[in-house]
């Protein structure tokens, strides 16, 4: 693709980011506030999900040592600039929904015991805390992981990865902890009086999840304008192979949550699924279900699938949809409604998803498409299964 | 690729240190099963024997008293038995995870210590195995267990996550018995060829299948083994998830948790990561088999030791936190009483064994030193079991009724049984290991330096 | 007949000179070839041409069939054949099923691959394979790789076979000789199950024997005799040597009272009808009637017994002045102590039924002497 197609296609996104960034704004007055802040917040968990998932690729190749991935590296290293460039924004101001979508600001939680036993993590300044916590710790992650991966590409040092390799292994413990603390804050505590200690771990297999499908995507992108030259099917049938894995580990996570809560059927942990299975939220459950499960287990179990470029360029694609259908599943039913879906939603994803195209686009500019100053890039552009 | 300049942290570590030649290494592995072994395995084997029969007189005793002999008692329904057995359980995780998962992972560094670390798998379950039957008040109706229409023409109740256990148990043991033995068949092949006893030619004539390691058997063969790889990943999460759906699916505060099953995998695979460190330190001393199971070995298994120990006390964390947050009072009090109740001695050693002691594993020079690493591996063995009495014996004391509060209190019986089952599986080890291939020859041998041709793939030894 | 050949057989030192030969010996015109070595070699599949496995798809079709069968087996014996509420659960509880159905897919899918290749695809055991008995198999176990070159159609050039070998790099040519009869692998299987079953037969003939002849240890003593009083047992515990005592003098059961007074006219005195004329106590009243009295007294209560041929005894007239006349606390006592011939109904009847059923008499009684004012 040429440089003038480039930019025509990115002046058609800036149109079309302009137009969704309008639907938003008159989004707020016309639906009310409190879908307004449900719709960014669930945006926010969405890009989080696939910024730290892809920072937590790069950790996890640093941590584990391993050789095969160095050169598709770059791709995560670059996407993971989503926890910067979006996370801190939207972050900031989603600070603005927490008295209006989170049930434990208003006046009648004190009138509700189980909230109320909680307030000392459930208060607003703790909650502010927390979040701008977080909110440091991934710049400071990005900085320490990312930065320092495009200044090896001119310096050749190999000692960056001997510090990226130790840093990685603190960046788990934080990314851990983070991680549990986006969940619980701000998925679970829209409904205050639900608690699963799973919950962390569930949305740990989906943001991983979303962080392979994303990196699997700049892959084909680049491998589809001739970059990256030096990938081999090898490779991407080690991409597949993860994405594959962890389908099934997100499954085995997500039904253990669910049928150890249906099998207790205590009130004040099934109420939880019950209103996710009742109505038109049934539906979505059960194509939430097909979809994020089955569809990519069967569409990546035989081997030549998993080294063909256009099937995991699909499953990807159908991964981080169904990734937000599962959180727009875990987020939209505390409104209250049966299932919320009209053009209010419809822009928000129309300006999201432009948006984060043409970051995406610029951020595969950035550096070298390979890390080209890590000492194991050649050993790993020789491997074969 | 040069090594040269590269910082000393990021060098290679070798896998198989030393020249070795394909027939050194079979004469290395496998002179040990043709020849007798040193004194030091007799005296081993009376200790573990003696230990084992200490356990199975104990079982006898138990089965002639009854029930009433063990520590079981109401509120503590479930005791040592359930302790043991999913303790057992756990340790057989290990194996698995190094013979399936990393081969699918295809991390090299796990052929050397595969053979060892399925045996022990399956005497692990062997070992888990007797406990659900003796802990039931009449053992002799245990077939009872399996789906037939009884006179009644009632079936089992496949709601009852007891009934799940017994499919997974004996699914994992099987296809543990199956993977191993599949493993073993061409090394019996080699044994069989170079045993100078007729007996034991016979013997691995028949075990070994007529296996000649044609390229059409090896085609099928890696094919096989890859898919029982993939299953088997899939089966070691699903079986200790399982034995977890025991405790998780009731309302037993402390025990209906959402995180069990990964947590108890995680355990599970720590405890079995401690074994095989505490078993491969002293077979690799003893049999010589230093340049195979290199201290590079046992560092990478002392970092999945590290990593499983940050994983354990994430969910302790965890599990700590909801209890606070789940706003349940009952929930509350049995996390508290975990740590400091009466028994509270528990919860603070299981979180010291298995979540401080560990941390040691962070300083490289601790990870390559024996008196450290088997220290570690002894203190997580120890912090596991005491990690399962602390779920099972203090939730079920103090649930929800202060007036059906009660004491726990083991017994001799108790004791004897959980002495005897370590007894039974180091026997069975020792018996392994003087019996058949302690490394799997077929897998290293593809691991030496110009195993296979240049341009096709590299042969290196790098982990 | 005579011993057939099958196959020329050379070493090679590694693994890279046996790859290497074989296109050298393909160039000679030897299409049938089969390479043996010590473990698997990477690329040897390639240069030999060996078409793929058809395991991977066999076990996914065989892994299917068990999630099928697990689930199906399930839900027929849970819901179907048997079905049981347990645990306030729904009939089809699925949630509950995927744990054994997951493990039954696996141990399908898993035995398939693991027996399916040694069974179907390598044709394993099979001990009449001619290479077990060649000198070259120890070499191929050990660290030599073999190459074989195979008869095509039962012809083979030894002389030819062998140069092409040498000439590739191979040493230790030998001559392979399929065995003139080898064993049938039918057979070794037939004897091998016949074997196991003839032992099983033998132990479970022999235990079941020596257990009559020796009586067992019983298992859990402690459970199966217990030292507690059982009611139908004697026991030394108390003086009259019974295991169930009867209870003390004076004991009332629960929902019993006493009746203090003596005679029928004391009671007729002291006791009143305690319960409410409703049609609730009607009713009842009505069925312990019909069940319990009116066998002697008729259903109309004039004393017309059902089993008058039979019985001697003639049953009171409820019907009767006197009878309409006595008080309720009369008949309550002539109920629960007898009268004459008549048992005492104590044990059967609870109190306050006793009650009803007087209240129910009033009503035979006021129906067969209607006033003029009960037709209005």
């Amino acid at each position: 693709m040429n440089e003038r197609t480039g930019g025509s296609v990115n002046k058609v996104l800036s149109g079309i980011a302009v137009a969704g960034a309008l639907g938003v704004a008159a989004a707020y007055p016309a639906v009310g506030a409190s879908r307004f802040w449900t719709n960014w917040v669930l945006w926010f968990v969405f890009l989080a999900a696939i910024g730290l998932g892809c920072m937590f690729v790069v950790a996890l190749e640093h941590t584990v040592e391993s050789v095969w991935s160095v050169p598709l590296r770059r791709i995560p290293e670059r996407l993971s600039g989503i926890a910067v460039w979006f996370l801190l924004p939207m972050g900031l101001v989603a600070l603005l929904s927490i008295p209006v979508i989170f049930p434990w600001t208003w006046s009648s939680a004190s009138g509700i015991p189980m909230i109320v036993k909680k307030e000392a993590w459930l208060n607003t300044p703790f909650f502010v805390i927390r979040v701008l916590v977080c909110l440091a710790l991934w710049v400071f992650s990005y900085r320490m992981l990312v930065t320092g991966s495009f200044k090896q590409d001119e310096t050749r040092d190999p000692m960056f990865t001997v510090k990226a390799r130790w840093f990685s292994r603190i960046f788990l413990i934080i990314f851990a902890l983070t991680l549990t603390t986006v969940g619980f804050d701000w998925i679970s505590s829209l409904e205050p009086t639900w608690y699963s200690d799973m919950f962390g771990v569930y949305i740990f297999a989906g943001t991983f999840l979303a962080g392979l499908a994303a990196t699997t995507l700049g892959a084909v992108y680049l491998l589809r304008r001739g970059r990256l030259k030096g990938i081999t099917e090898d490779h991407l049938y080690n991409l597949g192979g993860y994405m594959f894995a962890f389908t099934v580990f997100w499954g085995y996570i997500g039904f253990a949550q669910y049928m150890l809560q249906w099998y207790g059927n205590m009130p004040e942990e099934v109420f939880w699924f019950k209103q996710r299975f009742t109505g038109g939220w049934l539906a979505v459950s059960i194509v939430l279900g097909v979809g994020h499960f089955f569809l990519p287990f069967l569409a990546l179990i035989s081997r030549s699938a998993k080294r063909n470029l256009t099937r995991l360029r699909w499953v990807a694609l159908c991964i981080l949809f169904f990734e937000f259908l599962d959180l727009y599943w875990m987020i939209f039913p505390t409104l209250g409604k049966g299932v919320v879906l009209g053009w209010p939603e419809l822009a928000f994803a129309v300006f999201f998803i432009s948006l984060v195209v043409l970051w995406s686009r610029k951020a595969m500019t950035k550096g070298a498409d390979m890390p080209v100053g890590d000492p194991f890039l050649k050993e790993g552009m020789e491997f074969h299964l | 690729m040069s090594e040269a300049y590269l910082p000393e942290a990021l060098r290679p570590q070798p896998l198989i240190e030393g020249p070795l030649t394909t027939g050194g290494l079979d004469d290395q592995v496998l002179q040990w099963p043709d020849k007798k072994p040193p004194r030091a395995w007799y005296v081993a084997v009376t200790i573990t024997g003696i230990l084992t029969l200490i356990g199975f007189t104990c079982i006898g005793y138990l089965l002639y008293e009854g029930i009433g002999s063990m520590g079981n008692n109401i509120p503590s329904a479930w005791g040592f038995p359930i302790i043991n057995f999913v303790f057992w359980v756990g340790i057989g995780h290990a194996g698995t995870l190094i013979s399936a998962i990393l081969f699918i992972f295809r991390k090299r560094w796990r052929n050397a210590i595969s053979r060892a670390a399925e045996a022990m798998t399956i005497f692990a379950l062997c070992c888990a195995a007797i406990f659900p039957l003796i802990h039931v008040g009449r053992p002799w109706f245990a077939y009872w267990l399996f789906p037939y229409p009884n006179v009644r023409h009632l079936w089992i109740n496949f709601r009852s996550p007891l009934v799940w256990d017994v499919f997974a148990v004996s699914t994992y043991f099987s296809v543990s018995l199956l993977f191993w033995y599949l493993g073993l068949v061409p090394d019996l092949a080699s044994l069989r060829e170079r045993t100078k006893s007729k007996l034991r030619r016979g013997i691995y004539r028949i075990m070994s299948l007529g296996w000649v390691g044609s390229a059409r058997n090896w085609l099928h063969y890696e094919k096989a083994y890859l898919l029982l790889a993939g299953l088997a990943t899939g089966l070691v999460l699903s079986v200790h998830s399982v034995v977890s759906f025991d405790f998780a699916v009731s309302v037993v505060p402390g025990w209906h948790m959402t995180i069990f099953p990964p947590y108890f995998v995680a355990g599970a695979i720590f405890a079995g990561f401690a074994m095989v460190v505490l078993v491969l330190s002293v077979v690799r001393r003893t049999m010589h088999l230093e340049n195979l199971i290199t201290m590079t070995h046992l560092e990478v298994m002392n970092k999945m030791i590290l990593a499983m120990s940050c994983l354990m006390g994430y969910a302790y964390l965890m599990e700590g936190f909801t209890a606070w947050y789940s706003s349940n009072t009952f929930i509350r009090y049995i996390f508290g009483n975990y740590v400091w109740g009466d028994t509270g001695w528990a919860g603070c050693l299981t979180i010291c064994c298995n979540v401080l002691i560990p941390q040691l594993l962070w300083v490289p020079k601790f990870r390559r030193s024996f008196p450290v690493m088997i220290f570690v591996a002894i203190s997580v063995t120890i912090g596991m079991w005491f990690e399962r009495f602390t779920i099972i014996v203090l939730s079920l004391h103090r649930d929800y009724l202060p007036s059906a509060w009660g004491q726990f209190h083991p017994t001799w019986v108790d004791f004897g049984i959980l002495i005897g089952s370590f007894g039974l599986f180091f026997t069975l080890v020792l018996i392994f290991a003087r019996t058949l291939p302690v490394i799997s020859t077929t897998e290293v041998k593809g691991d030496l330096p110009g195993a296979h041709p240049r341009h096709t793939r590299e042969g290196g030894d790098h982990a | 007949m005579p011993d057939a050949v099958s196959g020329v057989i050379a070493l090679f030192s590694t693994a890279e000179e046996l790859v290497d030969a074989i296109p050298e010996v393909r160039a000679r015109g030897f299409e049938s070839l089969e390479a043996f070595t010590p473990y698997p070699v990477h690329g040897l599949d390639k240069a030999l041409k060996l078409k793929r496995s058809w395991l991977p798809a066999l076990v996914m079709i065989m892994g299917g069939l068990g999630a099928v069968l697990g689930f199906l087996f399930e839900w027929w014996t849970s819901a179907v054949n048997y079905p049981l509420h347990i645990g306030g659960k729904p009939l089809n509880s699925w949630q509950a099923f995927v744990p054994v159905m997951f493990e039954v897919t696996v141990l399908f899918a898993t035995f398939t691959a693991g027996l399916g290749m040694l069974f179907i695809f390598n044709k394993l055991p099979f001990f009449g394979n001619p290479i077990l008995d060649s000198d070259a198999i120890k070499g191929i176990t050990r660290d030599k790789f073999a190459l074989m070159i195979q008869p095509v159609g039962g012809a083979l050039d030894v002389d030819a076979a062998s140069a092409a070998l040498v000439s590739a790099g191979g040493s230790n040519v030998e001559v392979v000789m399929a065995k003139a009869h080898p064993p049938a692998r039918g057979s070794w299987w037939v004897k091998t199950f016949l074997g196991i079953l003839v032992a099983c037969v033998v132990a479970g003939y022999g235990t079941s024997l020596a257990i009559k002849i020796y009586p067992t240890i019983k298992p859990m003593v402690e459970m199966e005799d217990q030292a507690k009083l059982d009611a139908q047992k004697a026991d030394g515990f108390f003086k009259d040597g019974h295991g169930m005592q009867l209870p003390p003098e004076g004991t009332v059961p629960r929902g019993y009272m006493p009746i203090l007074a003596k005679t029928p006219e004391e009671a007729g005195k002291t006791l009143f009808n305690p319960l409410p004329i409703t049609a609730k106590v009607l009713a009842r009243g009505r069925t312990l009637y019909d069940n319990h009295c009116a066998v002697c007294h008729g259903f109309l209560g004039r004393g017309k017994p059902l089993l008058d041929k039979f019985y001697q005894a003639s049953p009171a007239n409820l019907q009767s002045k006197t009878f309409r006349d006595v008080p309720d606390g009369y008949i309550y006592d002539v109920i629960s102590k007898g009268k004459g011939a008549m048992p005492s109904y104590e044990a059967d009847i609870s109190s306050k039924d006793r009650w009803a059923i007087i209240h129910y008499v009033r009503a035979l009684q006021r129906s067969q002497h209607a006033r003029e004012e009960d037709l209005q």
